[in-house]
Order: structure tokens, then C-alpha cells, then sequence
């Protein structure tokens, strides 16, 4: 790692509107939490729920050095770590999803449990936020933050520099579309 | 995607979250108000809200990883490999898995929970597990087995059923109208058994259905969400059920339960008749209607009723659904199974169960607002009640004692809980006496006797009263209420009797059920049995006045007993009740007659010609071919009865000697066929004892002795295998007793001495066995030591 590459310094860089900055953080951020997520998700002797802000926490902990982070940019931290976090589950689900469509002929009929609409289907999920992004980015930006951040109201209020009544409302009307969204998506 | 597209999306989120600050029920009127005339606006922003109010799938805050977390797949679990997985849903993850080494033949399905916290949970999820696995149907997955992970985490581990699920199989092999209707017929078939074993699907929908390759139905998921649910209460019913297909009245909160299945059977129906040329369709439709109407009182009551409609639709012959009039639909079918009842034995708890449900449905329908939230968990127990109707088929099946207990148990919860609801109606509440009176039938029904049985059976009869009692209060009870109000006060006042003594309890009770059979009598509707019946209770009234003291009322009662069926006598010289209870009532008022005079300090002698008529009439039925066993019983009794009489008679004595041996051979050949029945066994000995009494009386010592010794010898026997029984051992010392004074009447004083000897070492332990002597056991001793006085003077 050269001092360039120093975390701490990345955030800096970044709030000083060096993009390549954030890439780099980006990276870094994704390696350490596909990381922390797949050890997760291996886990089988649980705690099963920790709250993505943990996550999140866990990982600027392990990564930066706490004390060298402000509140402002430790903000700006947590919303480029959903953006990160989006992709860690997205690239997860692709790939699940490509081994099974691998053994179709097999499997084309197996439908043993669940349905679609009520799983967790994170590329049917990208699309329809890719939509949302289309139609309106705000809300599909707290969505994001909320959903793959863990971000609080208050803290997405923070962040985007609105009350936090407003970011309520935009992400409860932001989740009805998704939900109807999710119901008709076909893949 | 064109930007018009997106513009229109944009402005229905708008409008949406304004929307949302408006109160809930009014927010469809607001978009609609607000659409205005743009109709894409409106009905896209309405499938927003709609969206919403179903519980599928929500995003969460930091849901994201939550939602992956779930999908962590394990290695092993049970000692299964997983293969792979095969589907997620809300609660957790279903993967394939194998034995290591097996073969794919024995492949199976295990689904992990992963939304299980609690203990109590746990507990369930247990308990449910036990239950499915018990569910052996060839439309239904079967469920081997399960556990829970280290994590603790519960799992199932199932058939692996491959087919494809019921929505897309429609759309893809486009199979023909009989087709469909053998796939709907397979699904009913599953969850009529289902419901036969107490379970409840609770999220019937297309995609829990698969479709084998053969084309036969396979019902996946069964059960398994209930416990979740129950848990969680309102949060996670949602979550359990799939969308469009749970009942509306689930979405309020009520529990589900076989009519919530039946609501998602008529959804899945008409989904799968959709758009399908079929001849009268209408029908077919109607039967879809029914089956998912909204009001919960208005559908199929049970899946078999759902199926008999499609077999009829099959068949040609009409449907139900569409009959007419089809207003109150519960009446009919419960009227079409009373008729049921009357044949077969338990069937009548099924019934009445059901139909109290149901009429509890109906109840609660327009019950007050205000007392929502108790109805509302009343209704809850209705989510177990609902199965009763298989209460007699569950009997059938082997080790059904505790589920039967259950069912005991969850009924009469039931039962308590609608019974004290101050307005059901009377048609409700004759259902809920007679439930009761049926429950403390099973509970005091001879071979599960025991006392604490009794009592129970005493205080079910006690609540059956209550109720029963509420509906005849007034005067325009119906011969039904009436009918069954003399039943149970009638079962009431014998159970006071034999199991209390308490007879001043008994008499209230049947002249109660006198009173109401009395006005029943005045109904067209009274019956053949009614007036029977009302005889027979004259009867029990007569028999408690008896032990009373009042014997004048004793006489009275039982004259009127064998008035009114000696008029019955005229007009149904066969029927074979009329006849048995008329015989009784001669025997009833001869026995009334005997007290009343020997009581007086007469001799029983005006007794004889009742004790005389009863005799022979009993003795024509039991001689008949077919005579039951209880005829023959009963003649044996009126003998005994007669002799009894007859014996402090002495022109009569040698007439009782006669009956006492008649009687005395018709129980040995009782006996030769069943030698341990107790009933015969205790009869014989007081035949015999009488006998030797008598014997006695007619100066025929020796006959006396030989028939006591005879007597002592089966005693000995008896006590010799309870030696700590204090009858057994008081009825041994009643025949020392007597075959001492018999010895002492011949002059035998070694033999009279030594008897008396062995009668006070009997006394003795019966009084050191029992927790204080009776005043007459003090007497019997007192007697026998002077006895003893008098040998020891002998001696000398």
C-alpha cells in the first residue's frame, strides 16, 4: 500500500473531489467487506443478524483508523460503503444464480419452496433500482442507503442535507414502487 | 422504457407519497381524487398502494445483508450432504440434499428455518414436525424428519418432490378440463386428509402445489408456516401467506383454520378454470365463488363439501353453489348430518362441534363493535375447533387417546368461552349443552368409570344445564330445547344419584326434565321416544323419592309412569322401549309399595301384583330370541326384586324360594359364558344370600346352610384376592354372620361360635379399613360380642 493508497488519506482525496479516490476506496471497501460478508454468510453457528451499519462499522474500523475519521466524512463513508455493499450482493447473487441456471436441464423444475416474489432476489432487485434510477435518482439513492447501508433517516437526512420527515416519506413511497416493481418482474 | 413511461412513473411516486399522509383507509380515495381524470396515473399509483398492503418481502433498513444472510448454505445438516439449493423464502431456505453414498432415489428436501428465535418457537416447530410427520398421503410431500441445526436453527427434512408448481404447469402444458379438475380433485383430497389429521395448510397458493411428471398433485409447505405465525401473531401472517390467495378475514387477524384453506381452494380454482371453455360453466364458477366468498359462513364448511360439489359438477347432477335461497348454508348441512348422528355414535360431537362453530361464526359476524377484540380471541380457538368434524375419524385411527384428549380439551375451552357470550342464540346454546352433555358422556361412560371421571362427567352435565336451562327459561322453547333439556337434567339427577347419593339433587333434576317433557308432550313435534322418555323419567322421580323416605310420592310418580305408558302400551304394542320401561314401572311401584308398607310395620303384601306384572312382562321379553343381555339382566332383577318381597311373606316364601332359583340359573348360565363379569358375579352371591335367608324362613334349615356355604365358598374366593377390599370383607361377615345363626338355630354351638368368631374378625378389619366405622358396622360388633358372651357362657 503506498501513503497514496492510505485509507484515511482516500477519504480526503475524495472529499476534495478526486474520483479516483473514491474507485480506490471503493476497492478497497469491497474486497474487506465481501470478505467479512462471505465469512458471514459461511457462519453456521450464527449470530445470524448483524445490521449492515455494523458491517460497515466493522470494516472502517478495520480499515481506517477510527480516530482519523470526522463525522462528515465517516458519512460520505457509509454511503459509498451501500454502493459497495450493492455490489458485493449483486456480483453474490450472479453467481449463485449462474450455477443454477448451469444445471437447468436438471433443475428447471424444482421449485421446492418459496416463489419468486418473496425472495430475496438481488439481480431482480438491481433492475428494478435501476429503473427507480431512471425515474427519480433521489429516491433510488436512499433506497440504496437505507437498504444496503443500514443508514439511519437520520443520518440520510445528514447526508443529503433535508429533514428527516422528507427522506421518510420519499423512502416509504420509494419502497411501495420497488415492492410493485419486484411483484411483476419476470427477469 | 420511454421517458413518457418514466414521467408517469415519477408522478405516481409523487403522488403516492402524498398519499401516504393521509390516514390508511382513506388513501385509495385520495389517489383516485387526485388522479382525477388521468386513469394510467391512477391505476398505477393505486398497484403502489396495493403493493403495500400485502406483506410480501419488505425492504428493510440494512435488509441487504439481512436478506443475504439467509442464504448461507451449509454443508451438512442432519447428516444429509446438501446438493444445492433449491428455493428461499421469507422464513429461510430449502436445499437438496442425500444421504452420503445413497443414491439420487433418496434425495430429499430439507427446508432450514431461519426466523426461528424463541424457545417457545422451538417448542412448536417441534411439536409440528411430530405431526407431519404423521401425514402419510400420496399428494402430500411426505415429512421424514428434522431437528435443529448447532446454530439451532429447526429443520425439515421432506420428500423431494420435482414437478413444477401449479402456475406455471397450467401455463406451459395447457392441460384439458379433466385434467385440471384430477389435479384440483388430488389437492382437495390432500387437504381433506390433512384436515382429518389436524393440520392446516395455511398457505395454499399455486406455487406450493407441484406438478408431478406423471400430472398428479404434490402439496409442498404443509403446516409448517402455522407455528411461525403463531409466534409472531398478526407480523408474520402475512409473511405466511401468499398473496391473493389467504382468506380476507386473515388479513384482520383471524387465525387460520380449515375455512381459510377452503377460501384458498376456491381462489386456486378459479385460476385454474380461468378463461377455460367448459361445459355449464357457470356452475364451475359458482363452485369457485362459494368456495372463496368472502364471509367466511358463506363457503364450503368443509373441503369434502367443496369435493362433493366438483364430483356432482362431474357428474352432471346439480350443484350446491348455486341452489337457490343460499342464505344461511350451515343450517342444511347440519341438518343433513344430524341425520348422520342418529347412526353413528361419535359422529354427534363432529357435529355439533362444527355447526356451534359455525353458528359462533355467524354470532360474532354481527356481534358489537366494541367487544371486537374479545371475539376476537374466541375466534381464535376456532383455528383447532374447526377439524371436529372428524372427531369420529380420528377415533378410527390407532393412538389417537391424545389427540383425542386435545380435542376434548380445545372443545370445551371452546365451548366455554361462546357459551358465556350473553346474546347466542338458544339454536347455539342447545348445541353447546348437547356438546357438553356428549363430552361428559365419553368422560362417565361405563369402562372409563372411576370417580374422578365422575365427577368430571357431573360437572359437564352441570354446565350443560346452565345452558340448556337459559334457552327453556322462556316460554317459546322449541321441542328440540325441550328434548334436550330432559336429556341432560335426566343423565344430571342419575349421575347425582348413583355417583353422590345425593338424592334430594336427583329428584330436582328429574322433575325438571318432567316438566319439560310434560310440555314437549302438548307439541306436534313430540315423538314416540319424547313420551317414552317422559314415562321413564316418572320413573327416576319415583325411584329418588323412594330413597327419600317419600314414599307416598314414590307411589304417586310411579303410577304416573305406568299410566302413561300402559297408554302408550295401546297404540305401540310392540315397540320394544314402551314395553321395557312399562315393566320397570310395575317393578318401580312395587318397590315403592314394599318400603311404604314395611315401613308402616306391614308385610309388602299389596307389593306382589305390580312386582307380578313386571315379572311376566319382563319375562316375554327376555325370552325372546333376541333378547340383549340387558333384558335378561333386568328379568333376572325383577325376580330378585319380587323374591324379596315374597320372603317376608310366608304364604308367598316358597314363590320367592322358586324365583330366588330361577334367577339363581339363568346368572350361572350367564356366568358359563362369562366368568369374570363382575356385574353377574355380585348378583349371584346376594341371589344366593337371599336364598339361604329365605330357605330359612320357610323352616328349611338345611337347604339354607347348603346354599350359604356355597355362598361362603365364592366369597372366600373373592376376598382371598382382595383380602384389603372392605365389601368384599363385610359381605363375609354378613354370611358368618348367617350361617352362625343358622348353626345356633340347629343347636351347633361349636360350629354357631366358631362363625361368629370368624364374622368379628371380619367386622374388625372392615372397621380398621375404613376411616370411621358407620353407626350400624359399631352395631354389628356390639351384636356380635354379646353373641360371643353367650359362647364363652356355653362354655362354661
Amino acid at each position: 500500500m503506498t501513503v497514496a493508497d492510505i485509507p484515511s488519506t482516500l477519504i480526503h482525496r475524495w472529499r476534495d473531489g478526486d474520483d479516483s479516490a473514491r474507485d480506490r476506496l471503493f476497492s478497497i471497501l469491497y474486497s474487506e467487506f465481501a470478505t467479512i460478508a462471505s465469512t458471514l454468510l459461511r457462519r453456521q453457528n450464527g449470530p445470524v443478524s448483524l445490521a449492515t451499519s455494523d458491517l460497515v462499522n466493522e470494516a472502517v474500523i478495520r480499515i481506517f483508523n477510527a480516530s482519523d475519521i470526522e463525522i462528515a466524512d465517516r458519512t460520505h463513508l457509509l454511503a459509498l460503503s451501500a454502493r459497495v455493499m450493492r455490489q458485493v450482493l449483486l456480483d453474490g447473487a450472479r453467481r449463485r444464480n449462474r450455477q443454477k441456471r448451469r444445471s437447468l436441464h436438471v433443475t428447471l423444475t424444482d421449485t421446492h419452496g418459496g416463489n419468486l416474489s418473496d425472495t430475496a432476489d438481488y439481480e431482480a432487485l438491481e433492475r428494478a433500482l435501476v429503473r427507480l434510477t431512471a425515474i427519480d435518482p433521489d429516491r433510488a439513492e436512499i433506497v440504496e442507503l437505507r437498504y444496503f447501508g443500514g443508514l439511519t433517516v437520520e443520518e440520510i437526512a445528514i447526508l443529503k442535507q433535508v429533514s428527516a420527515s422528507t427522506i421518510k416519506r420519499k423512502w416509504e413511497a420509494a419502497r411501495l414502487w420497488l415492492k410493485d416493481a419486484l411483484e411483476y418482474d419476470i427477469g | 422504457m420511454t421517458s413518457a413511461d418514466n414521467d408517469l412513473e415519477k408522478r405516481a411516486i409523487d403522488l403516492v407519497e402524498t398519499a401516504l399522509s393521509v390516514d390508511e383507509h382513506r388513501r385509495e380515495a385520495f389517489v383516485a381524487d387526485a388522479a382525477g381524470d388521468d386513469a394510467l396515473l391512477r391505476q398505477r399509483a393505486m398497484a403502489m398502494l396495493r403493493a403495500g398492503s400485502d406483506g410480501h418481502r419488505s425492504l428493510k433498513t440494512g435488509g441487504g445483508l439481512a436478506d443475504a444472510m439467509s442464504e448461507a448454505m451449509p454443508d451438512e445438516i442432519g447428516g444429509f450432504k446438501i446438493e444445492r439449493e433449491i428455493g428461499r423464502g421469507g422464513m429461510g431456505a430449502v436445499y437438496l440434499a442425500r444421504r452420503p453414498g445413497a443414491d439420487f432415489d433418496h434425495a430429499v428436501a430439507i427446508k432450514v428455518v431461519r426466523s426461528a428465535t424463541s424457545e417457545r418457537l422451538l417448542e412448536r416447530l417441534r411439536f409440528e414436525r411430530r405431526t407431519l410427520a404423521q401425514l402419510k398421503h400420496s399428494n402430500i410431500a411426505q415429512m421424514y424428519d428434522g431437528g435443529e441445526t448447532p446454530a439451532g436453527e429447526p429443520y425439515f427434512v421432506m420428500e423431494y418432490a420435482s414437478g413444477a408448481p401449479l402456475h406455471i404447469y397450467l401455463k406451459e402444458a395447457t392441460p384439458s378440463l379433466a385434467a385440471r379438475l384430477d389435479i384440483f380433485s388430488d389437492v382437495c383430497a390432500a387437504v381433506a386428509y390433512a384436515h382429518k389429521n389436524l393440520v392446516i395448510h395455511r398457505d395454499l397458493a399455486p406455487s406450493n402445489i407441484l406438478i408431478t411428471q406423471d400430472g398428479h398433485a404434490k402439496l409442498i409447505d404443509f403446516g409448517i408456516a402455522q407455528s411461525l405465525e403463531e409466534d409472531n401473531d398478526g407480523l408474520a401472517s402475512a409473511l405466511t401467506m401468499t398473496k391473493g390467495y389467504g382468506a380476507p378475514e386473515r388479513k384482520q387477524g383471524a387465525p387460520a383454520s380449515t375455512i381459510t384453506d377452503v377460501y384458498s381452494l376456491g381462489v386456486i380454482l378459479r385460476d385454474m378454470i380461468e378463461g377455460l371453455p367448459a361445459p355449464r360453466r357457470s356452475d364451475l364458477e359458482a363452485i369457485a365463488h362459494k368456495a372463496a366468498a368472502a364471509q367466511p359462513e358463506e363457503r364450503y364448511p368443509t373441503v369434502d363439501a367443496l369435493m362433493a360439489d366438483i364430483t356432482a359438477y362431474r357428474e352432471g347432477r346439480a350443484v350446491t353453489a348455486v341452489e337457490k335461497g343460499w342464505v344461511y348454508p350451515l343450517s342444511r348441512f347440519i341438518g343433513r348430518r344430524k341425520f348422520a348422528v342418529a347412526i353413528g355414535g361419535l359422529a354427534v360431537i363432529a357435529v355439533l362441534a362444527s355447526s356451534v362453530i359455525m353458528s359462533a361464526l355467524y354470532v360474532r359476524a354481527n356481534a358489537a363493535e366494541e367487544r371486537a377484540q374479545h371475539r376476537f380471541d374466541e375466534v381464535r380457538e376456532l383455528a383447532g375447533f374447526m377439524m371436529f368434524d372428524i372427531y369420529d375419524d380420528v377415533t378410527e385411527l390407532d393412538g389417537s387417546l391424545k389427540v383425542r384428549e386435545k380435542i376434548v380439551a380445545t372443545s370445551l375451552d371452546y365451548l366455554d368461552a361462546i357459551g358465556a357470550a350473553p346474546e347466542a342464540p338458544a339454536a347455539l346454546r342447545i348445541e353447546i349443552a348437547r356438546g357438553y352433555q356428549r363430552f361428559a358422556e365419553v368422560a362417565g361412560s361405563p369402562g372409563s368409570v372411576n370417580l374422578g371421571r365422575r365427577a368430571e362427567a357431573s360437572e359437564l352435565l352441570t354446565k350443560a344445564a346452565e345452558q340448556i336451562d337459559f334457552v327453556v327459561t322462556g316460554s317459546d322453547a322449541s321441542a328440540e330445547a325441550l328434548r334436550a333439556h330432559a336429556k341432560i337434567h335426566r343423565a344430571l339427577g342419575t349421575l347425582e344419584w348413583t355417583s353422590k347419593g345425593n338424592f334430594e339433587k336427583a329428584r330436582e333434576n328429574f322433575t325438571a326434565a318432567e316438566s319439560a317433557l310434560s310440555r314437549l308432550q302438548k307439541m306436534p313435534e313430540a315423538r314416540l321416544e319424547d313420551r317414552v322418555l317422559d314415562g321413564a323419567v316418572s320413573l327416576s322421580l319415583s325411584q329418588s323419592l323412594r330413597f327419600l323416605g317419600d314414599y307416598d310420592g314414590s307411589i304417586a310418580a310411579a303410577q304416573s309412569g305406568v299410566a302413561k305408558l300402559e297408554t302408550l302400551q295401546e297404540t305401540h304394542p310392540d315397540d320394544f322401549d314402551t314395553l321395557f320401561n312399562l315393566a320397570h314401572a310395575y317393578i318401580y311401584l312395587g318397590e315403592a309399595s314394599t318400603s311404604k308398607e314395611v315401613y308402616a310395620g306391614a308385610l309388602p303384601v299389596e307389593s306382589l301384583p305390580h312386582f307380578d306384572k313386571g315379572v311376566d312382562l319382563l319375562r316375554s321379553l327376555a325370552s325372546a330370541e333376541d333378547a340383549a343381555p340387558l333384558t335378561r339382566a333386568q328379568y333376572i332383577s325383577g325376580l330378585l326384586k319380587r323374591a324379596y318381597s315374597a320372603c317376608q311373606i310366608d304364604d308367598a316364601r316358597a314363590g320367592g324360594v322358586e324365583d330366588l332359583s330361577t334367577a339363581e340359573a339363568l346368572t350361572q348360565s350367564i356366568l358359563a359364558n362369562e366368568p369374570n363379569n363382575d356385574l353377574f358375579n355380585e348378583r349371584l352371591s346376594y341371589i344366593l344370600y337371599v336364598k339361604s335367608e329365605c330357605q330359612n324362613g320357610l323352616g328349611d334349615v338345611e337347604a339354607a346352610m347348603a346354599t350359604g356355604e356355597r355362598l361362603l365358598k365364592r366369597r372366600q374366593a373373592q376376598t382371598a384376592r382382595e383380602p384389603e377390599n372392605p365389601d368384599y370383607l363385610e359381605h363375609l361377615y354378613r354370611i358368618e354372620y348367617l350361617l352362625a345363626n343358622l348353626s345356633k338355630q340347629q343347636g351347633d354351638w361349636p360350629a354357631a361360635c366358631a362363625g361368629f368368631g370368624r364374622a368379628e374378625h371380619a367386622m374388625k378389619r372392615v372397621a380398621s379399613l375404613v376411616d370411621a366405622p358407620a353407626d350400624y358396622q359399631k352395631q354389628n360388633l356390639r351384636d356380635l360380642e354379646e353373641f360371643l358372651l353367650e359362647c364363652a357362657a356355653q362354655d362354661l
